[in-house]
């Protein structure tokens, strides 16, 4: 494909053409000149493959963990299966993964080994398939005159159908995610007991769902007091390389319809605060542009998978380079010793 | 009386018609003959000439057989002269006259690829695939699209529908493919996929070149080896084919071959990056510790960031 592409236009630089035409075709020409080479060579191109072919080989024990922190976001959060499918393909070694709300969602199909395309097809149409169409829709009425919380449990139930009633210890990948005691305000960490217990409780919209009863405790979304969890990936791979995945919101651009989206607008604005501090403690950030997408917004899932794809495919070369960077020293520990 | 008169308006009328059919008939043929001159002119690579022509030609034929394959010609030598946003505008205007037209959606598509307007190629060879499911440049631009999007499985899939219509031997298509695979670590399909394109081409450097790394990456070191040497042979002047040559035997304990390759490019450009990185490489490998880093000091104030910052990390790693 390398050279039947003549790449590096960008999308707007035609759209700034208003000159005379002549003029037009001379730039343009000029660019296909600069833009067109038979062979495009890049040095680093071939030291980071052949780096990389390296530490991927490496035996899990002599590399350092690599560990995958995934934000809140709601809908946006299904970036994060576009990011883990670039990375897969890519080879990228994933040891632990630790991740809140709808990161919790993604990360634990990941490390029960469900397979990405099934994830995949699960955010094409997820509204449907988490039959969660409904909720989103709430008006200042219904909330009003609402008696009661929904329940979560068809989270729950839906990610037993998925992955099994499985534990934490039967998962592939050690994993964690958070949420809060509404009682207490506190961060509770899972990483034991079941996993589609966890996930509800940690995907449990506070307002909206009932607080998910778990050992005495009262828990709503992990989002609300851990967006990013990359302290919580730092605790699973100790010592490891941090590459965090970060589905902000744009609030300016959010439309404030109903009573729902004005609470979640809080939440957003607190994540964001969450995540200026968190994200400085990866190693790496991959920020798909999803910002326009509403945490509900559950029709634009596969939209957000998608730009969570491209998103990771465009930074996949740096990411390889700071996992490099991290582990040159395992990588060229031969040629050292000698 | 009446009669007659009737008798003289139906000869009057029938005269006229006679006369406008033949002048719409000379008229007709004489566009025919225009195109055929600004056909000619197009063959014979006078693109100029056919433009000016076909421009003409456009303002005043009303038949849209014609005119469809005037625009086609326009559009292409347009092309030819560089002109590609002309080509484009062309293209577009035709698409619209002519939405179901596979070729037109797939020319604009292609250009718009060119341009790496890659969402606009998509929807282009959707509307074409649409309308042709068997389109094969149509699905092959798919994968060129998808691909370059890093949608890779979806890429490979349109790889196989282009595969399967392809209305001739398609080895650079094979390799395209081969990569993509490869991209996703599928090793085992994408060695089937070069082996294709290496029948149909033995001698191909470039394919021989991704069968090496394949094998490479397969554990297969001396078969890489064997098949990277004969590409650096017919492609000497490929830096990358010669470098990745030199990494691989350092990793093999020949050091001294290596150093010769980083040498032959260094010649050339004292300050070439990679070529100074594997010098470094195997002179650490040698145990020549102080001329690694003379290596490593002369990479790291080079223009290649990834280079600069692994050779910075080294020297301090040998430092210590």
């Amino acid at each position: 494909m390398g050279t039947r592409m003549r790449n590096s236009l960008s999308v707007n630089f035609m759209l700034v053409f208003q000159s005379k035409f002549w003029k037009r075709s001379i730039i343009f020409v000029f660019i296909f000149l600069v833009f067109n080479p038979v062979f495009a060579y890049n040095p680093d191109d071939v030291a980071r493959d052949f780096l990389w072919n390296k530490v991927i080989n490496l035996a899990k024990e002599n590399r350092p963990k690599a560990a995958l922190a995934l934000s809140a976001g709601g809908t946006r959060g299904f970036a994060h299966v576009g990011v883990l499918r670039v990375l897969t393909d890519a080879g990228m070694p994933i040891d632990c993964v630790a991740g809140a709300s709808a990161g919790a969602f993604v990360g634990a199909f990941y490390s029960a080994g469900y397979p990405l395309q099934k994830l995949w097809d699960i955010v094409s149409d997820v509204d449907v398939k988490m039959n969660l169409r409904g909720f989103v829709n709430l008006t200042m009425i219904q909330i009003a005159f609402m008696d009661k919380l929904a329940s979560s449990g068809k989270i729950e139930k839906m990610v037993n159908k998925a992955i099994g009633d499985i534990s934490f210890k039967d998962l592939k990948i050690p994993f964690s995610c958070s949420a809060m005691d509404i009682k207490t305000g506190e961060k509770i960490i899972f990483n034991s007991g079941k996993v589609s217990k966890a996930v509800r409780a940690s995907m449990n919209l506070p307002g909206i769902f009932k607080p998910v009863e778990y050992r005495h405790r009262y828990l709503v979304d992990g989002g609300v007091i851990d967006y990013l969890p990359v302290d919580s990936a730092k605790k699973l791979c100790k010592g490891g390389w941090i590459l965090a995945s970060v589905t902000k919101g744009d609030f300016s651009l959010q439309s404030l319809k109903n009573v729902l989206s004005y609470y979640l607008q809080v939440i957003e604005i607190r994540g964001s605060l969450l995540i200026a501090n968190e994200a400085k403690k990866a190693n790496f950030v991959i920020e798909p542009n999803v910002g326009e997408i509403g945490s509900t917004d559950l029709a634009n899932s596969l939209a957000a998978g998608k730009i969570g794809l491209r998103q990771a495919y465009r930074d996949l070369n740096l990411v390889k380079e700071s996992y490099i960077l991290f582990s040159l020293k395992n990588v060229l520990e031969k040629y050292f010793k000698n | 009386m009446y009669w007659k008169n009737i008798l003289k308006i139906k000869i009057a009328l029938a005269l006229c018609l006679s006369i406008t059919a033949s002048l719409y008939a000379g008229k007709s043929s004489d566009l025919q003959n225009e195109f055929n001159v600004a056909k000619k002119l197009y063959e014979e690579g006078n693109y100029s000439q056919s433009i000016d022509r076909l421009e003409n030609l456009l303002d005043e034929t009303p038949k849209s057989k014609l005119k469809r394959k005037a625009y086609r010609y326009l559009a292409e030598s347009y092309q030819h002269l560089g002109k590609f946003e002309k080509a484009l505008s062309i293209y577009q205007l035709a698409v619209e006259i002519y939405p179901k037209d596979v070729g037109f959606l797939t020319s604009l598509g292609k250009l718009y690829y060119d341009f790496n307007l890659l969402d606009r190629t998509k929807e282009m060879m959707e509307n074409a695939l649409q309308i042709s499911p068997s389109a094969f440049e149509a699905n092959e631009y798919m994968a060129y699209a998808y691909e370059h999007l890093g949608f890779l499985s979806e890429a490979s899939s349109y790889y196989e529908k282009a595969l399967k219509y392809s209305p001739e031997k398609t080895p650079n298509l094979w390799h395209n493919f081969s990569l993509c695979l490869y991209k996703q670590r599928k090793f085992q399909k994408s060695m089937e996929a070069i082996k294709i394109s290496l029948d149909f081409e033995p001698e191909n450097p470039e394919f021989l070149f991704t069968l090496a790394r394949i094998e490479y990456a397969l554990g297969e070191s001396t078969s890489a080896l064997s098949n990277i040497k004969k590409a650096s042979v017919l492609m000497p002047e490929r830096k990358d084919i010669l470098l990745t040559f030199a990494l691989w035997l350092i990793d093999e304990g020949n050091t001294s071959e290596s150093l010769k390759m980083a040498s032959l490019v260094l010649k050339k450009e004292p300050s070439e990056p990679l070529a100074l990185w594997v010098s470094a490489l195997a002179y650490i490998r040698k145990g020549k510790i102080p001329l690694a880093l003379d290596y490593l000091n002369s990479a790291v104030k080079t223009k290649s960031p990834f280079i600069s910052e692994t050779s910075n990390r080294m020297i301090k790693e040998l430092k210590n």
